[in-house]
């Protein structure tokens, strides 16, 4: 049996765990870091809606267009010239967005679907379900980078 | 672009998501899916469409801003319909998706330096050369559409 709805199951929720941890922070937690090089809570979240829109698109690209080119990105260069100072809303608004419609997508594609293939620029192999799954695991790095921070904080 | 004209642009980008909003509003699934008068495409996957573009207007944006030089895809707007079920995409993920990211658009518009609009880019992202190009070409899209949805709902302009 497919793997794939439990593994899309996994994608919309994984959200929840982030909802969960953005919960009323106040601005001297969202300046907080794990470690004194790391980012702060508010450049996590700037940084996960940015993954999002290009993942977005990355999906999108690769169901409609044949074996597209997929960009790697430098998320340092994103977090440096995109003004990761902003309030965090907006950003959070767009992650949550975007992840149900691209759930909504997945959830109306056919089983063969999720083989589709991008070229990426730094991996082999790029299919939808590649996509969903670092997702999942993009969320839990960044969850336990956010919980590390205000542990942190707490002292 | 004067400074009045920008400011009444950006007007325009952010009433887009609430205009798109209104135009479906109340309007029935046998609406939504009702072929046009002329060949084109159903209120529904005018929607979707704006909600894709924009999704790729968002990282065009970014792009742009970062200078990264990279061809800018081209989007088969009819292979996406087709590609991507949009004839069967429920439209609220979609609508939510337009108005956050105009709102994080707006918001990434808020902050920038005056030369960081009006600064040539190297490559041009959708014949925009220029953050306000990009804006014009933004605002555009979404009225375009919000009036292909009323031709495809009512047959008239």
């Amino acid at each position: 049996m497919s793997e794939r709805p439990a593994l899309l199951a996994e994608y919309l929720e994984s959200t929840y765990e982030i909802e969960v941890v953005l919960e009323e922070l106040s601005e001297s937690e969202l300046e907080a870091r794990e470690r004194p090089e790391e980012w702060s809570v508010r450049q996590i979240v700037h940084h996960l809606a940015d993954v999002e829109v290009g993942d977005a698109m990355r999906l999108r690209q690769m169901l409609a267009h044949e074996s597209p080119l997929i960009v790697a990105y430098d998320e340092g260069l994103f977090a440096a010239g995109l003004h990761y100072e902003r309030a965090i809303e907006t950003s959070v608004a767009t992650f949550f967005a975007l992840r149900a419609s691209s759930g909504a997508i997945l959830e109306q594609i056919g089983e063969r679907d999720w083989s589709r293939a991008g070229r990426h620029e730094e991996h082999d192999l790029y299919t939808v379900e590649i996509l969903v799954g670092r997702s999942i695991e993009h969320d839990r790095l960044h969850v336990a980078q956010i919980k590390g921070a205000l542990q942190r904080a707490l002292g | 672009m004067r400074v009045e004209e920008r400011v009444e642009l950006l007007d325009r980008f952010r009433a887009g998501p609430g205009a798109l909003r209104a135009s479906v509003a109340g309007v029935s699934m046998a609406q939504l899916d009702g072929a046009p008068p002329e060949p084109g495409w159903t209120a529904r996957e005018n929607l979707h469409h704006v909600s894709d573009v924009a999704v790729m207007g968002a990282l065009r944006l970014r792009m742009m801003l970062l200078d990264i030089e990279v061809e800018m895809w081209p989007i088969d707007g009819d292979a996406m319909q087709k590609r991507l079920r949009n004839d069967k995409r429920p439209i609220t993920p979609a609508l939510q998706t337009v108005e956050a990211l105009v709102e994080s658009a707006s918001s990434i518009l808020g902050a920038l330096r005056e030369d960081e609009w009006t600064q040539p880019r190297p490559v041009p992202v959708a014949r925009a050369r220029s953050v306000e190009e990009w804006l014009e070409a933004s605002v555009r899209h979404v009225e375009e559409h919000i009036e292909q949805i009323r031709y495809a709902l009512t047959g008239t302009c």
